[in-house]
């Protein structure tokens, strides 16, 4: 007789956008600079999720301005995903679509088989809500502390220091993005590099500190012969 | 009366394979797995593996698992042996009640340091011979910078990183040890499927604890299990042992946990055999179809009337490997020459033993004869002495007597004087005391 092998499923790579909608991001064509970039890296994540097949990467997106609200809410592979356009307007509440990311970092509905989750965070500015609270419930979940936490300034006007806080290891800086150009060479990096290393099965000791380093590539340097726009 | 329980058979089988993204990778796997006895058959029995890290930094884990598996075979046995399976029996079982529990898990708890120092100094001494080279730490920091590169510097074991898994069977308790990720699943005759030690919730997204571990022994898990021979149905019929790469190609540990009642299903209907047959590429399809990582999985079965066969195919040749360890590892052929060997010292120190003992008891004899042979000499050298004396004296006053009456003085002495002809110096035991005695010694 035959074994049953069951029913097999690869490892879930949960990769969620967190957008900044507020009102500055209409200026200078942030927010349809935003769109393109991530519309264009689609097409690479799919490639790069190709070349590891035991990794289903699934793709949300959470948008926060006034208040925060999913824009894609279910995780979708991939294959299937589809960027809808955002628009910008109103004022910088970081901190509640963190807190709403970290209700969808519980267990259930996460898996504890899970690879570490991948979480972007774009913003041009200065949050309006209560960040800390909003990074403290994320971090209190273990894939909110397991999860690869990384974030994107857009322009030099951007609070860093929250972005910081987000990212929570001293090595990894925030990635500047001061022009279109720069925005697309850093989505692309962290949709693809970073993805990439995270969705290999590569187990290491339990940091006796609680802390996660899943090792980083090292990210794009900017193109100096671009002019700052932002 | 007098109740005759038979005691349980086991097998055990069991095979790693490279996962698929090592494949595309290049990895190695970095499994390991290992069992004795060899044969998979008899108890004591014990199965241990091992999941190398995948992390840059682990670079050497292939060998690291290979020493954990060997390692820990070699001191569980080495503690079986010397406390005589624990020092928990049938007989006394039933008296210590939750105390040969909590004693067994004592005993086991202080072996792990062993355990782990054994696994260490194998790690050193692979070091000592193989320096790590220049282009493994360019690899490392390439792909994790200067902080991996100084984390391996500060921390050589971490390159040889690998959890641990461990099942022992005896004839009256299994006891399961765990350090790290990975799931050993306990199987009931009515297939139902659970986990003696569960996951810890706080190792997710592919951290583990690990032998690299500073005082990694504190890290194992051990949960105990004695086996009641009168009441066979609460014995396990089927232990499964496998690294994380098996449980992370399912979406649940209630769709993983179905593994339990489909080996048992198919061991019972088509035997040990024709699972062991099918293993390799079957492991190698799950791979492939889920977590891409290397999978390895150890099976001890116990015999059933259920079962249609009740063999063992031969031990598959890629797990002979060996590799070199802390001091001479000991398989079960080993065990049972070192066994007979110091059988055979024994007999043989208890007859030298007897030798020495007649030899002294004789030594004693003769000396005690010899002197006493002296001793009875001198005293008839005296008595002789004496009786010539006596002669003399005797023939003196007979010369007296017969110059008192006028004989002639005699020229030679009276025959009943002569000692007796039969008496000769040659013969020391017989002589003559006066004319007609013998002295009988």
């Amino acid at each position: 007789m035959p074994l049953n092998p069951g029913q097999l499923t690869n490892r879930p790579l949960h990769f969620i956008w967190i957008c900044d909608c507020s009102g500055s991001m209409s200026v200078g064509g942030k927010i349809s600079s935003l769109n393109n970039a991530i519309r264009d890296v689609i097409p690479l994540m799919q490639q790069e999720a190709d070349r590891n097949p035991n990794a289903e990467v699934l793709v949300r997106a959470i948008k926060f301005a006034s208040g925060a609200q999913w824009h894609t809410a279910q995780p979708t592979p991939i294959q299937d995903f589809k960027w809808t356009d955002l628009t910008a307007d109103g004022v910088t509440d970081m901190g509640k679509a963190l807190a709403m990311v970290a209700e969808q970092l519980k267990t259930p509905p996460m898996t504890d088989r899970a690879l570490p989750p991948v979480l972007v965070l774009i913003s041009d500015g200065h949050p309006t809500d209560d960040f800390s609270s909003g990074l403290r419930q994320l971090m209190e979940q273990p894939w909110g502390k397991k999860a690869v936490r990384m974030a994107i300034g857009i322009g030099a006007d951007a609070d860093y220091e929250p972005l910081q806080k987000f990212i929570g290891h001293a090595e990894i800086q925030p990635l500047q993005a001061n022009n279109p150009e720069d925005l697309v060479r850093q989505i692309k990096w962290v949709s693809t590099a970073v993805m990439g290393a995270v969705s290999a099965p590569m187990s290491q000791p339990h940091d006796t500190f609680g802390k996660t380093f899943v090792p980083i590539p090292q990210p794009p340097s900017l193109l100096d012969t671009v002019a700052d726009v932002w | 009366m007098v109740k005759n329980i038979l005691l349980p058979q086991w097998l055990c089988t069991g095979r790693s394979v490279r996962g698929a993204a090592h494949d595309r990778s290049g990895l190695p796997n970095q499994d390991a797995i290992d069992w004795e006895p060899k044969s998979g058959t008899n108890l004591p029995l014990i199965l241990a593996i091992s999941d190398g890290h995948g992390s840059a930094k682990s670079f050497r884990s292939d060998r690291g698992s290979q020493f954990a598996v060997k390692t820990a075979i070699d001191v569980i046995q080495t503690f079986l042996l010397t406390t005589d399976n624990g020092g928990v029996h049938g007989s006394n079982l039933r008296q210590m009640g939750d105390l040969a529990e909590r004693r067994l898990k004592q005993q086991l708890t202080e072996r792990l340091e062993a355990l782990v120092a054994g696994w260490q100094e194998s790690v050193r001494q692979d070091l000592a011979s193989f320096p790590f080279t220049d282009l493994e730490k360019v690899k490392v920091l390439k792909q994790e910078g200067e902080k991996g590169l100084g984390s391996i510097q500060a921390n050589p074991l971490l390159v040889y990183g690998a959890t641990l898994l461990i099942v022992v069977i005896t004839e009256v308790f299994i006891a399961y040890l765990q350090l790290g990720d990975g799931d050993i699943l306990r199987v009931d005759a009515s297939g139902v499927t659970t986990k003696p030690i569960t996951r810890d919730p706080n190792l997710i997204g592919n951290e583990t604890t690990s032998l690299c571990m500073e005082k990694a022994w504190t890290q194992f898990k051990i949960e105990v299990e004695f086996l009641p021979q009168s009441a066979p149905s609460k014995i396990p019929v089927l232990i499964l042992l496998s690294t994380d790469g098996y449980s992370n190609s399912y979406s649940s540990d209630e769709e993983f946990f179905k593994i339990g009642q489909d080996y048992l299903h198919e061991i019972r209907e088509g035997g040990m055999a024709s699972v062991d047959r099918q293993l390799e590429a079957f492991l190698s399809g799950i791979s492939s179809g889920g977590s891409g990582d290397d999978i390895t999985l150890g099976i001890v079965k116990r015999v059933e009337s259920l079962d249609r066969q009740h063999h063992l195919p031969k031990r598959p040749a890629a797990l002979e490997k060996t590799i070199k360890t802390r001091g001479s590892l000991m398989s079960a052929g080993d065990v049972n020459r070192q066994k007979k060997t110091a059988s055979n010292s024994k007999l043989l120190g208890q007859l030298v033993s007897l030798a020495l003992l007649l030899a002294i008891v004789s030594t004693f004899a003769s000396g005690y004869l010899f002197f006493r042979l002296r001793s009875i000499e001198a005293s008839l050298i005296k008595v002789q002495k004496e009786q010539s004396k006596d002669r003399d004296e005797i023939a003196n006053l007979n010369d007296r007597i017969d110059k008192m009456q006028g004989k002639p003085p005699r020229t030679k002495r009276d025959k009943s004087l002569q000692p007796h002809p039969k008496s000769t110096p040659t013969d020391p035991n017989f002589t003559e005391y006066g004319p007609n005695q013998k002295l009988k010694l």
